[in-house]
């Protein structure tokens, strides 16, 4: 499976790459169409969004850790829950991956901003119709050392001690902060938007579900 | 937050004020191939310099003598020097001794064993003498003792007469590198690379007086009765003093790797490495008083009784200015910066209201510091233009939080310390990582293949494994980066590399036209850490690169 260790992780066979890729997007269908049905037009919103935060991914990658895609994961996540969140997450990872580099690491980011996803969803829940900003920042700066400390596990092998492990993490630190502070202008100048686009969104699906109701109780 | 914006814009004003500093150079001369490892020397009438280098092609190593208006007035080659000659150039003012009388001479060792006086007018050789080679032959410092020169050889010490270089007497040491030479009250101090002290009587007896756990590459520093010495081991370095009446040996303070040649003072000295700088004070014993950061490897130079230079060997940092007060602290000053700043390992030279600057771009560089810039250098209209953006925006965040336009004052805020974030990522980065390796250091694995020349023992060694063939190069000296040696090796075999600069570092792509999934580099069976730039290399380092 693995053909060597790099300064990445694991260099992937052919076949352990397209096994990899193959059970990412089984993954992100599963958190997509499990659960309950979605309206059409918050999937198409969404599938809008992966493709937007990952082109901006792309664009923005000369920029050291700076990563447009936590917040966004993030606000997915309270918004439209973590399922969704975390097939956002998927799905952003392979397709600007497939742009700028895939291998072993897609799917340590895969799971860190699924797990920004889950963070939004458990501490950010949409309640009411305004954005807390100050909790947004907190989760959306916490979120940058969680995906730091994922995407560190990407790099451990079976030579590694919890120790370097560790070291490794620390090492990176610097590195998270700037995804931090990335992720704190991210949700002061596209939080606003992303929380009014990702209502609509909700608001489309609820939407529905209420017409479905009285169509249930007329029938 | 009306407040808080106001007090940061000040701040930022400061910073702004304190960063921007670049002077004119007055005149620069490409000096050709090789590095300027060692300081300039001045007189009234010229700057004397040399180039290093590992030499392969038709191309040597030369001494220069260049007027203070930057024409050549002589220059030599040694056809015979291959290694990196790394001994200082000596100036002795002409005098009378014993054996005769000789002119103003710039005394100049070379790696091929030669010694040799030249007149300093012409650059003509008055005498020279020829001591043993291994590999490599003189490097360190001579000193003068009356009318003769105390050489350290590669092996041992020699002393020769400033007149016509009739030899007072030769002994054997040990192996040195860059192990120059002190002289005291009752005779002569050396030390090797085994880590031993010598001490040489005026008749050229020696006696080993002492072992350090590490290498001895500088010459030792006299305070009385005291004596300092930096002991260089692989992956970091001890400071130690030595008791000369009791003949005893007590820590003083454990440093960082690649030790420079320590600055002497009355009192005591200033040592500095790869982590920084180290204030030393000698009275009833030696004490480490105050420290600085900055990755310095090479030579620093006073500049005023209070004032020095260190050269930092790193991209675009310059050299260091430290205050020393009386107490022995040390107080950073505006760094000197000019249009050659990289790595280096060279003090400049003062004179006269003048800095001559040389590093590893191998460009001597004339700065007049008294004077104000008239033109700006290299970089310096960047600087001016991000201190003018960053203290606008600030103004702006304070001026929207005055006005209660809070949410658009946060916006900036945060996109300002986003790009002051990214601007400081790739030198905070590779620091903290040196700092977090260096404090866990892994164990050492030899790599070294019995089958390897001798001669590459104590020299830096570069491996390729490509996918049909290893090629090895040894006997490297003086490369402080994996950057730097990489770079070399390739040159030596033939080898087209290629490199990927970026925010964050450098990063190798491809070796001999292979890029598969990626190179990896392991030193002396560790794996890399940092981007090739930042990556330190020890003189005896192992640097294997290997197919991810």
């Amino acid at each position: 499976m693995f053909q060597a260790v790099g300064v990445h992780g694991p260099e992937l066979t052919p076949f352990a790459h397209a096994l990899l890729n193959t059970i990412l997007v089984a993954s992100a269908f599963f958190f997509l169409f499990s659960g309950q049905r979605h309206h059409r037009f918050a999937s198409a919103g969404l599938a809008t969004l992966v493709v937007a935060m990952a082109a901006l991914r792309v664009v923005m990658q000369p920029l050291p850790n700076v990563q447009p895609v936590t917040v966004a994961a993030v606000l997915v996540g309270a918004h439209l829950g973590a399922r969704r969140g975390a097939a956002f997450a998927v799905l952003v990872a392979l397709l600007s991956n497939m742009l700028i580099g895939d291998g072993w690491w897609t799917l340590f980011q895969a799971i860190g901003w699924g797990a920004a996803a889950l963070l939004g969803a458990r501490y950010l829940a949409a309640e009411s119709n305004a954005l807390d900003m100050k909790r947004l920042c907190t989760v959306s700066a916490a979120s940058a050392f969680l995906f730091g400390l994922v995407t560190t596990l990407s790099l451990v092998d079976s030579g590694t001690s919890a120790m370097g492990v560790g070291l490794l993490f620390v090492q990176g630190l610097p590195y998270d902060a700037v995804h931090a502070i990335g992720n704190l202008a991210f949700a002061a100048w596209l939080g606003p938007s992303l929380h009014s686009f990702l209502g609509d969104l909700t608001v489309a699906e609820d939407d529905v579900q209420h017409v479905g109701d009285v169509h249930v109780v007329h029938g | 937050m009306r407040t808080a914006s106001l007090v940061l814009t000040a701040l930022l004003l400061l910073l702004a004020a304190s960063t921007v500093q670049a002077s004119a150079p007055a005149w620069t001369l490409d000096v050709g191939p090789g590095y300027i490892t060692t300081s300039p020397t001045v007189d009234e009438d010229h700057v004397y310099l040399r180039t290093s280098g590992f030499w392969t092609g038709d191309e040597r190593p030369e001494v220069f003598a260049v007027g203070h208006d930057g024409e050549v007035v002589w220059k030599d080659a040694n056809p015979n020097a291959t290694q990196h000659d790394m001994a200082p150039l000596m100036l002795v003012d002409a005098g009378e001794g014993g054996c005769g009388t000789w002119p103003d001479l710039v005394l100049v060792g070379w790696t091929d064993g030669t010694f040799e006086a030249r007149e300093r007018t012409s650059g003509r050789v008055l005498w020279s003498v020829a001591t043993e080679v291994d590999v490599w032959g003189i490097t360190g410092a001579a000193a003068q003792d009356d009318d003769h020169v105390v050489v350290p050889t590669r092996s041992g010490m020699g002393r020769y007469c400033f007149a016509d270089g009739t030899v007072d007497f030769h002994v054997e040491t040990g192996l040195g590198w860059r192990n120059g030479v002190s002289v005291g009250d009752g005779g002569f101090w050396v030390g090797d690379e085994a880590g031993r002290l010598w001490s040489v009587s005026p008749n050229g007896t020696a006696n080993q007086v002492a072992t350090f756990p590490g290498s001895l590459r500088h010459a030792p520093v006299l305070l009385g009765d005291l004596m300092l010495l930096h002991a260089q081991t692989p992956e970091a370095s001890v400071l130690m003093e030595y008791n000369i009446t009791a003949k005893s040996l007590r820590n003083v303070a454990f440093l960082g790797p690649s030790p420079a040649l320590p600055l002497v003072h009355s009192r005591g000295a200033v040592f500095a490495d790869s982590n920084g700088l180290t204030s030393v004070r000698c009275d009833v014993q030696c004490t480490a008083v105050s420290s600085l950061p900055g990755r310095v490897n090479g030579e620093m130079a006073w500049a005023s009784p209070t004032v020095f230079h260190a050269p930092v060997n790193a991209p675009n940092q310059g050299w260091l200015t430290v205050l020393m007060n009386e107490t022995g602290a040390l107080v950073p000053g505006v760094p000197v910066n000019s249009s050659i700043d990289g790595y280096g390992t060279a003090a400049p030279a003062a004179f006269n209201g003048r800095l001559y600057l040389g590093n590893d771009a191998g460009v001597l560089v004339a700065l007049d510091a008294a004077e104000p810039s008239q033109t700006p250098v290299e970089g310096e209209e960047e600087h001016l233009v991000f201190a003018l953006a960053l203290v606008l925006a600030f103004t702006g965040v304070a001026l929207m939080a005055s006005k209660d336009e809070l949410g658009w004052a946060w916006r900036t805020l945060s996109l300002v310390y986003l790009i002051l974030a990214v601007a400081l990522l790739p030198a905070l980065g590779a620091s903290w990582t040196v700092q977090w390796s260096s404090s866990t250091e892994p164990e050492k694995t030899a790599e070294r293949d019995p089958a390897w020349p001798d001669a590459w023992l104590g020299t830096q060694v570069v491996v390729f494994e490509l996918p049909d063939e290893t090629l090895v190069v040894g006997g490297l000296v003086g490369h402080a980066t994996v950057l730097s040696a990489t770079q070399r090796a390739a040159e030596e075999m033939g080898v087209p590399v290629t490199l990927d600069n970026t925010a964050i570092g450098t990063y190798l792509t491809s070796i001999n036209g292979t890029s598969a999934s990626g190179w990896e580099y392991t030193l002396d069976g560790n794996r890399g850490t940092l981007a090739v730039d930042e990556a330190p290399m020890q003189s005896d380092a192992v640097l294997v690169w290997r197919l991810a």
